[in-house]
């Protein structure tokens, strides 16, 4: 995450990016969410600013994505899948066990700002459920036991 | 170089051909998301390793998924002209053997998955085969055609034509396999009209789930009147359990770009927009480089193909929304808003995006278009049943044995898919039912399984086609707790603007939750019936519209199982926790501790090499024992 | 003029009338919640839903939002509609259990009490407020927040809003008193502004030119701002709309943008944090009718004031702009590229041509020459007038025909003509 005194910087780079179109709304915020790994007031209020749109659309935009965090996440985010292959595969078990391990429940982030946890509808690997996406990468076919060792991998 | 003509599409045809079917031995590594998912990156690290090692004059390339992702990871070795052979299970130490062992000429046959001999028809003409391939063939004798394998063998390739088999980014391969080639054709021969009718011969319906005929959408767009029309690719593939989309961008991108930009002729539109999910961080990957290599090649942008035709593509990433799947929601996130359905009409082919006319179809059917249009529409109609022509990917996944993406003819029945391309339930147990069409769909019993795959037929049930996740559920997996699951994933998915979805998905959702703890009472079937009726008929859009539909399928099938949890407090499949309890087999035990180890209650307890107990005033019944347990002592009742 | 039938009688209705305008044409109640005379369609309560056949198809649609077509025959208290409309009603009951307005509409249905375990909410999610803020305010100050269950009405990060103009039309719309001015929001306004520019919120909304609030902004007890209520009978919004400020205005047949800067040669500007984007106005695209070709420079470039920089091709002439702005190119809008028929399909915002950095002084030098608010209009008016009035030097060529400018007019002009009118309209910046 960029230092405080560059984080006006990156947004108008990124707003500039989306050459200040403001339907591309979403996407300035996803490349922001990227950067940052949270959506910051300021950040969300300097956005609504330069692209001279009411801050309350920007507002209703980063809380109805789920792509989009208000609050800083941890430095590995963990998105347990939920979809449907998973949860008759044991998905929900396998969210439990995430959450007993770490410590927190799901949506929080870890003390040690290690983790976020958080749930998602489904990742695209249903052949392969349970499965849990650690930042970019996807990890399937979960028992409680090998996802004990997957987590020990991130620490 | 731009590509203007049949001339320099056959230069880069050939160039294609060149890297498809190489003079030398061929590693190909499948690293689609569910590839990497199971390794296949050291896989890929390991083969380059040990040809390196080896010093052996071999090719290297990757490819999206042959579909069967339950054998992942999997290399494809080109090792004569024609003939192909695929290798499943891969892991780094396998692939450097297997490396070692082709090139001193030695089949591996007991690692193997299936051999494909291609006849050179079919498949943009390679060399044909020669010597090599007779040698080969003799040393590959022990392996299975493609053709003799269970997981294949009724299966028809169109939409998943090129996948797996294809390096996605490179457009060579994907024109060597006669890609863009009918663009060129459409381009310069075809008046938009005549498209069309081709489209509407070919009976393709679409594939996104409600299943309305493509080629009339596409008439009612090139009619509406307006002086700019759009083009969207609903990638925003929502379905849970449902991944034919992302396997499609990740492995074969090129196949929709081009549906894209003949559709886009067709209906008379400059600007198309893939609204892909986020969540699918390779396809977006590989989309990308498409349209950039597509750019570069003049196949889209100004004058495709020097037709004078000209035709842009952007991308448009979403943010976390099952609601975007929605066409008026899509198009509200593209032009940067919330997911907020609006009524129809107007119907996006009338005003759309940016109020234009708009004409949206989703991935899997702007991939059938190209082969479509090469192959003639009546070639399609020929495939399929009267009234859903040609085929249909499905995932196959849940409680069965092949897991994977299948393409079959329609008409086909569940029963063949399940039990013979999946092989049958994991673990010898009970099939119960099979759930089509996602969130918006329903479960299907045993007894239906012959019901054949199609738009009606499948409406008929009470589920409907959806977009192709088929899930398949045996006898410890809870009816209710399937319906309740649904409606927990909907209550955050809903959009929350309407009445009957926002209040009616939660009150039926209270119900069930009430019904999982032992909690639900006389009438409570009833009411869920009720309220389910309503909120079908009183929603603003398709995804209130149809989110009733996994509760009312599990009453109409399964309702023995909702009043065992009512009456009896009992549930059948031993899944709602409240109502079960665990213990241990004194018989089976052989005191190993597994189970003592990864319970977190600690509520096993027990000598080494001893029957184990348990003490269910500790168990928290999480089920981390029964899932560790080798020997099935961890009993649920 | 659409005619449909409602319950069996038939109505003919004005072309744009809603299904439920035509019903309370025909004096058939449906019942809504959602709705309001002042503000779009929404189609969210869904008490108004209706059973509508049309070519033998019969589908359940909101009558609020449903267009009265021609031929559609509208059922509305069929059994199903009934029994539905009365399980809404218990939804809402259940929501929000002690709020009197949904009590009472429940009453109507013969439901008195929650069916389903109440929740004890305020608000029916009928987003007036919201509504009323966006499309007659023009503020969105207040909006949605999150989504599905967790929908709720809020400003951003729940803390009073700047764009707020204190006018009190979400208190007057909102059917359930959820919506409060609350005393946060007055104290918000009084810190932020010195006692002089406490603006009374007619002056706000723009109904009167400048008047102090003595109050501290608590228009209830103010006995002007009560009595200018009572005259207007309904809520002085309504009567200012300060939408209207920042819509859209059609002078002759050209439509003009209140936030934007007008140069002389009928470019646009509008600037973003420093940067400027630039695009053709409504006068130029109807002058040119349709561009077919354009030559852009690329970005990167640095453009001095003046400078010819953008060639729109059309009908086979050619219309060339200086940039009124001098500065770094940062970037051209590459969909023209593909599509160069946008920078007249839609100019004013999907169609601009560059985004222009131009150091602050050249800013500040320009936008002395530029054009906007009130003079843009007319400014546009005489534009107009010397348009429709002008002929070559020859008088043999004219622009307009009875008052309207000629369709397709690069076509129908010799290039000498087209010079000479470019040259009367496009040349100075």
């Amino acid at each position: 995450m960029p230092a405080e005194a560059s984080l006006p910087k990156l947004v108008d780079e990124i707003v500039e990016r989306h050459r200040y179109e403001d339907y591309a709304l979403v996407g300035i915020l996803q490349d922001l969410q990227k950067e940052l790994r949270w959506l910051p007031r300021e950040v969300l209020r300097q956005v609504a600013d330069r692209l001279d749109v009411p801050l309350s659309r920007v507002y209703a935009i980063a809380t109805f994505y789920k792509a989009f965090s208000l609050k800083p996440r941890g430095k590995h985010l963990m998105l347990s899948c939920q979809g449907t292959a998973c949860h008759v595969r044991g998905g929900a078990r396998i969210l439990e066990n995430v959450e007993r391990q770490l410590g927190v429940k799901t949506g929080e982030t870890t003390r040690d700002g290690q983790f976020t946890v958080e749930k998602v509808r489904c990742v695209g690997c249903c052949s392969l459920a349970p499965v849990v996406m650690i930042n970019a990468d996807t990890h399937g076919r979960l028992t409680s036991d090998k996802l004990m060792k997957i987590i020990k991998k991130y620490e | 170089m731009k590509i203007r003509t049949m001339n320099d599409l056959y230069a880069a045809r050939q160039a294609g051909i060149a890297s498809l079917y190489p003079a030398k031995t061929k590693f190909t590594v499948s690293t689609a998301t569910c590839g990497l998912a199971t390794g296949a990156r050291p896989v890929l690290d390991a083969v380059k390793e040990e040809a390196r090692a080896l010093g052996a004059d071999l090719i290297v390339s990757q490819a999206g998924c042959i579909g069967f992702c339950e054998v992942e990871p999997v290399v494809l070795v080109y090792c004569a002209p024609g003939l192909t052979l695929v290798y499943k299970e891969m892991n780094a130490e396998k692939a450097r053997e297997l490396v070692r062992e082709i090139m001193k000429g030695n089949a591996k046959s007991e690692w193997a998955l299936c051999k494909i001999l291609v006849n050179g028809t079919t498949d943009g003409k390679p060399a044909g085969p020669s010597r090599e391939t007779a040698r080969w063939l003799e040393l590959a004798s022990g392996i299975p055609a493609i053709e003799d394998v269970g997981f294949y063998r009724k299966q028809m390739k169109i939409a998943l034509r090129n996948c797996g088999f294809i390096d996605p980014n490179n457009i060579e391969e994907y024109i060597a396999r006669g890609g863009y080639t009918t663009l060129h054709k459409v381009l310069s021969q075809m008046p938009p009209e005549r498209v069309i009718g081709e489209i509407k011969e070919s009976g393709l319906r679409g594939r996104g789930g409600a299943g309305f005929p493509t080629g009339m959408k596409w008439e009612f767009c090139r009619k509406a009147p307006g002086d700019e029309k759009f083009i969207i690719c609903n990638a925003d593939e929502g379905d849970p359990g449902a991944y034919m989309d992302r396997s499609i961008l990740e492995g074969d991108p090129h196949s929709v770009l081009e549906g894209m930009i003949m559709g886009a002729f067709a209906i008379g539109a400059s600007q198309g927009i893939i609204y892909v999910r986020n969540e699918y961080p390779l396809a977006i990957e590989n989309l990308t480089t498409a349209i950039r290599t597509a750019e570069a090649r003049g196949l889209l942008g100004r004058d495709i193909l020097g037709s004078g035709f000209s035709f842009a593509i952007k991308l448009s990433r979403g943010a976390g929304a099952f609601v975007c799947g929605e066409e008026t929601s899509l198009m509200a996130s593209v032009e940067g808003r919330t997911g907020e359905p609006r009524q129809r009409p107007p119907f996006p082919a009338q005003k759309g995006l940016w109020s234009k006319p708009t004409n949206i179809n989703n991935v899997e059917t702007w991939a059938n278009v190209p082969e479509i249009l090469a192959r003639g529409g009546k070639w399609y109609a020929g495939i399929g049943s009267e009234k859903s022509k040609g085929t249909k990917v499905f995932s196959v996944v849940g409680k069965v044995k092949n897991t994977g993406l299948v393409e079959v003819p329609m008409g086909i029945s569940l029963r063949e898919i399940v039990f013979d391309i999946g092989g049958g339930i994991l673990d010898g147990r009970k099939f119960k039912a099979v759930q089509t069409g996602g969130p918006s769909g329903g479960c299907i019993p045993e007894r239906l399984l012959d019901v054949p795959v199609d738009y009606e037929k499948l409406t008929e049930t009470g589920a409907i086609m959806g977009s192709g996740g088929m899930i398949v559920m045996d006898d410890r997996t809870c009816m209710v707790d399937v319906a309740r699951y649904f409606l927990d994933f909907l209550k955050e998915e809903s959009c929350g603007k309407c009445v009957p979805c926002r209040e009616g998905i939660h009150r039926m959702l209270e119900l069930l939750e009430n019904i999982c703890q032992g909690k639900g009472a006389e009438g409570d079937i009833e009411l869920l019936e009720d309220i389910g009726a309503a909120v079908k008929d009183f929603s603003l859009c398709a995804l209130g519209g149809t989110s009733p539909n996994p509760v009312l399928t599990t009453i109409k099938y399964f309702r023995n199982e909702y009043e065992a949890h009512i009456k009896d407090h009992k549930c059948p499949a031993g899944v709602c926790r409240a109502l079960i309890s665990y213990s241990i087999s004194k018989e089976k035990c052989t005191g190993c501790g597994a189970c003592v180890k990864v319970c977190p209650a600690e509520a096993i307890s027990g000598e080494k090499k001893k029957p184990h107990a348990l003490s269910p005033a500790k168990c928290i019944k999480c089920g981390a024992c029964e899932e560790t347990c080798k020997f099935g002592a961890v009993l649920v009742t | 003029m659409p005619s449909l039938t409602i319950d069996g009688t038939q109505a003919t209705v004005e072309s744009g009338s809603t299904v439920l305008d035509a019903a309370k044409k025909l004096g058939i109640e449906i019942p809504t919640l959602c709705h309001h005379e002042h503000l779009l369609p929404y189609g969210a309560c869904r008490l108004c839903t209706v059973e509508i056949t049309q070519r033998g198809a019969t589908r359940l649609q909101a009558a609020c939002a449903y267009p009265a077509e021609e031929g559609i025959s509208v059922r509305t208290n069929s059994s199903r509609i009934l029994k539905g409309r009365k399980l809404m009603m218990h939804f809402l009951l259940s929501r929000c259990p002690d709020v009197p307005a949904v009590r009472k509409k429940a009453a109507e249905f013969g439901i008195t009490r929650p069916r389903f375990a109440p929740k004890n909410e305020k608000c029916i999610l009928c987003g007036m407020c919201v509504r009323v803020c966006n499309e007659v305010l023009g503020a969105s100050a207040i909006g949605f927040a999150d989504r599905g269950i967790f929908r709720r009405v809020e400003p951003a990060f729940a803390q009073p809003s700047e764009a707020c103009l204190g006018c009190g039309a979400c208190t007057f719309v909102c059917p359930t008193g959820h919506i409060q001015m609350e005393s946060q929001t007055r104290d918000f306004w009084r810190d932020k502004l010195g006692a002089e520019q406490r603006q009374c919120r007619y002056a706000r909304m723009g109904l009167v030119a400048h008047k102090v609030c003595p109050r501290s902004f608590q228009c209830q007890k103010c006995e002007v701002d009560q009595a200018m209520e009572e005259t207007l009978k309904t809520h002085p919004a309504f009567v200012a709309r300060p939408v209207e400020r920042k819509l859209p205005v059609t002078i002759e047949e050209f439509t003009v943008m209140p936030q934007l800067y007008f140069a002389k040669n009928h470019l646009w500007l509008k600037r973003l944090d420093g940067k400027v984007k630039v695009g053709i106005d409504d006068f130029a695209r109807k002058v040119i009718s349709r561009v077919d070709d354009i030559v852009m420079p690329s970005a990167g470039d640095t453009l001095s004031r003046g400078e010819a920089v953008w060639e729109l091709r059309s009908g086979g002439r050619t219309l060339s702009l200086r940039t009124p702005l001098g500065g770094r190119l940062i970037d051209v809008n590459t969909d023209l590229l593909t599509d160069p028929s946008l920078a007249t399909k839609d100019p004013y915002y999907r169609g601009w041509l560059a985004l222009v950095w131009p150091r602050e002084e050249e800013w500040r030098e320009t936008a002395g020459r530029l054009q906007s608010g009130r003079a843009a209009e007319d400014w546009f008016a005489s534009e107009a007038e010397r348009l429709y009035h002008w002929s070559e030097p020859a008088g043999k060529a004219m622009a307009a025909d009875g008052g309207r400018l000629i369709p397709d007019l690069p076509g129908k002009l010799s290039e000498t003509q087209w010079k000479a009118l470019t040259g009367a309209f496009f040349a100075d910046v």
